[in-house]
């Protein structure tokens, strides 16, 4: 906003200082125009009056030179009248008369016309008859001038006279024609001028104008833009699914209706309360480390989990995410805080921390308790065979055959109850090995199994057929009990006179999947689920002996690893147990 | 033949008896003396009280569940005494928990059994642990 104003006024200021410039080049070029007409005045002035003035004065000297003519002519009579009869009255009208002859001689050579007389050839004889007349006359002589000569030289000198008088006459015509020319000229330039700078002027009026036009122009889409922007900015602030605070250093604080709604308090609560009786007491302290830390600028952002009060006095859990911006200084403006509620997140997390806690206590606890079970079971157990065992050994001479058939079934119970306590104790040891995995060749495993199993292979003549087995990772005596429970199962539920067992493999997805395919007497439908259970038999013991807790071995371990273990019923006859492991 | 004194320390009086039964079947001329709980078995071996006059076994059974004074700690006074530390001893159990072995074996423990259901079996054992410790193993002689 700030520089927009500035560049404004200083677009106002090139608007003023144009406008000024135009008036003064306006001005200068009227001045200028004047100023020629006046000079052109006063040049075609004074050229337009000396031909006048030569031409009055040729004009004065004719007529001069006319009543000189006059004069001698009356003076020619006066001078024959007194030589005829030599009256004396003639004779001073003659003297009478010189006087003004010798007046006007004097005053045609001499004074104000003399620049005149210059350009007369005959001046210098009108002159020479003047000296005479003068000189005549102060010695009182009666001076004996030829008239003729006096007036031919007079009349040659008014006849020059009317020469300059033409060429005089001729010449202000001329320079009068000449002189309207200029001023004609001059009116034109200094109109072309004066329509010039009009037109100048105009055109910077009109680029001034425009260029105004312009900057109010932008002003107004800036101010449309800003407020556009100050409202899309108020809507984002209002409405915003998260709350928002907006904290300036040592000034107001503003919250945003969401975040009033969390704290279920009203615009106007919310500014009359201190953020301090909103916090709650104890996370106040860890509000201020993380202000005073982006403060001393060790941190940007900070994000934490804080709690609130809410109006209604419950504690709300809030996920703080706020930063810090500075001004062009690098000092600290303003808080932008983000406050999103989480007290519900909180709440389901801490029912499933509860409830992990309990889980894994119960778990620990069933763990503990088959461990203790099952070995404290040994003892007890073991002293019941072991004096059974005693008891036959010292008085089976005193034994009938009935007391011998219930001997043989004690013994045969505890046997039973021993081994079981064992796969029990087996079992729940599945999760309390803590072997790190490593890589396990499985075809290394099959072949130690396959060794192991030998005996009961050749004796049900099985045929066993494996693909080449991956590595993967796993904890190698484990995935052996799994791969001995599979095969031994195998071998015993089939009745088949040649049973066959085919192991394959296949990548699916990230996991490998393996497939123990046999011939034997199948699992139906109903039960694929629960032979992994735990102590789960699906026949007599009469049938098939064992105690029910392969494959819930089996089960146990491949969860451990990452992967699962199920039954699917082969194509024609028999099983097909798969499981994964991960690659 | 020098009959040889076997220090049994076990509170299970069944097992007592199997291991009487088992002793009295071999050919080593033998004294069996029974402590019933760890505190009376370490009395015993360092001639306290009423075992003042007693003699230094040399061979200990030693079960691990023994009640006021657990085997272990028994086994750790054995193997932390100059004089009794020479003696082999067996430790007779019915736990195999891997925990247990690696906790007698890291007490110095001479040999680890399992006590096997089976009677014959335990007899057997029992002959075997007497065969191969007062026999083929050549051991120091104690005081």
């Amino acid at each position: 906003m700030n520089n927009h104003s500035e560049t404004y006024l200083k677009r106002n200021r090139n608007v003023i200082f144009s406008s000024l410039a135009a008036a003064i080049i306006l001005a200068g070029i009227t001045w200028f125009g004047v100023y020629q007409i006046n000079t052109l005045n006063k040049q075609t002035q004074s050229l337009y009056r000396s031909p006048f003035v030569v031409s009055n004065s040729s004009n004065k000297l004719i007529n001069k030179s006319e009543e000189i003519i006059d004069l001698v002519s009356d003076w020619e009579i006066y001078k024959t009248d007194y030589i005829i009869v030599h009256l004396e009255r003639d004779l001073i009208q003659f003297e009478e008369i010189s006087k003004p002859i010798l007046e006007q001689l004097n005053a045609l050579y001499l004074g104000d016309l003399k620049e005149i007389n210059v350009l007369i050839s005959s001046n210098d004889e009108v002159i020479q008859f003047s000296k005479k007349l003068s000189k005549a006359q102060n010695k009182g002589v009666f001076l004996d001038l030829n008239k003729k000569d006096f007036i031919a030289t007079l009349n040659n000198y008014k006849k020059e006279l009317l020469v300059i008088e033409n060429f005089a006459q001729n010449k202000a015509a001329e320079l009068s024609v000449k002189a309207t020319s200029i001023r004609n000229e001059a009116k034109t330039q200094l109109q072309i001028s004066l329509f010039l700078g009009l037109i100048l002027i105009g055109f910077v009026a009109y680029i001034v104008i425009k260029k105004n036009k312009k900057d109010v122009d932008e002003i107004v889409t800036y101010q449309k833009n800003l407020e556009k922007s100050e409202t899309l900015f108020r809507s984002l602030f209002e409405n915003s699914p998260i709350g928002i605070s907006m904290t300036e250093i040592g000034g107001k604080v503003q919250f945003n209706n969401t975040f009033c709604k969390i704290l279920g308090y009203t615009k106007e609560e919310v500014d009359r309360k201190n953020w301090k009786d909103l916090t709650f007491e104890e996370d106040i302290s860890k509000s201020d480390v993380y202000v005073k830390k982006m403060l001393a600028g060790e941190l940007d952002d900070a994000f934490f989990d804080k709690r609130y009060y809410h109006k209604n006095g419950a504690v709300i859990w809030t996920s703080i995410a706020t930063h810090l911006i500075r001004n062009e200084e690098n000092k600290p403006k303003l808080f932008i805080t983000f406050v999103s509620d989480i007290t519900e997140k909180i709440k389901a997390q801490s029912i499933l921390n509860n409830l992990n806690t309990k889980l894994q206590d119960s778990n620990q606890e069933l763990q503990d308790f088959a461990y203790v079970a099952s070995h404290d079971l040994q003892e007890p157990l073991r002293m019941i065979s072991s004096f059974i065992q005693l008891l036959e050994k010292k008085l089976s001479q005193h034994f009938d055959e009935d007391a011998k058939k219930y001997m043989h079934f004690v013994l045969d119970g505890a046997s039973r109850l021993q081994i079981m306590i064992n796969d029990l104790l087996k079992y729940s040891r599945i999760n309390t090995t803590e072997h790190e995995k490593e890589k396990v060749d499985l075809n290394q495993i099959m072949s130690n199994v396959l060794d192991i199993l030998d005996q009961k292979i050749i004796a049900k003549k099985a045929e066993i057929t494996t693909q080449k087995l991956p590595e993967v990772l796993g904890i190698n005596s484990l995935l052996q009990t799994v791969i001995t429970n599979l095969i031994e199962n195998a071998l015993k539920y089939n009745d088949e006179a040649v049973p066959t067992i085919k192991i394959s493999h296949q990548k699916i997805d990230g996991f490998f999947e393996f497939a123990f395919e046999d011939n034997g007497i199948g699992i139906d439908e109903p039960y694929r689920e629960k032979i992994f259970i735990i102590f789960k038999r699906l026949h007599q013991k009469s049938e098939y002996s064992g105690t029910g807790i392969g494959l819930s071995v089996c089960s146990r371990i491949i969860k451990k690893h990452g992967g699962k273990i199920w039954v699917e019923g082969a194509s024609q006859k028999g099983s097909i147990f798969k499981f994964t492991l991960p690659k | 033949m020098k009959a040889i004194n076997i220090l049994l320390i076990e509170d299970n009086l069944g097992d007592v008896e199997l291991v009487k039964t088992a002793i009295k079947e071999n050919k080593f001329k033998n004294n069996l003396f029974v402590c019933n709980d760890g505190e009376k078995g370490l009395k015993f071996l360092f001639k306290e009280d009423e075992y003042l006059n007693q003699v230094t076994p040399d061979l200990i059974l030693l079960d691990l569940n023994l009640p006021k004074i657990e085997g272990k700690d028994v086994l750790a006074k054995i193997k932390g005494n100059e004089t009794l530390r020479s003696i082999p001893v067996v430790i007779l159990t019915t736990s195999s928990a891997e925990a247990d072995v690696l906790k007698s074996y890291n007490l110095n423990a001479n040999c680890y059994i399992t006590k096997p259901i089976d009677l014959n079996k335990f007899i057997e054992v029992i002959k075997s642990i007497e065969i191969f410790w007062l026999s083929i193993v050549k051991l120091p002689t104690v005081n």
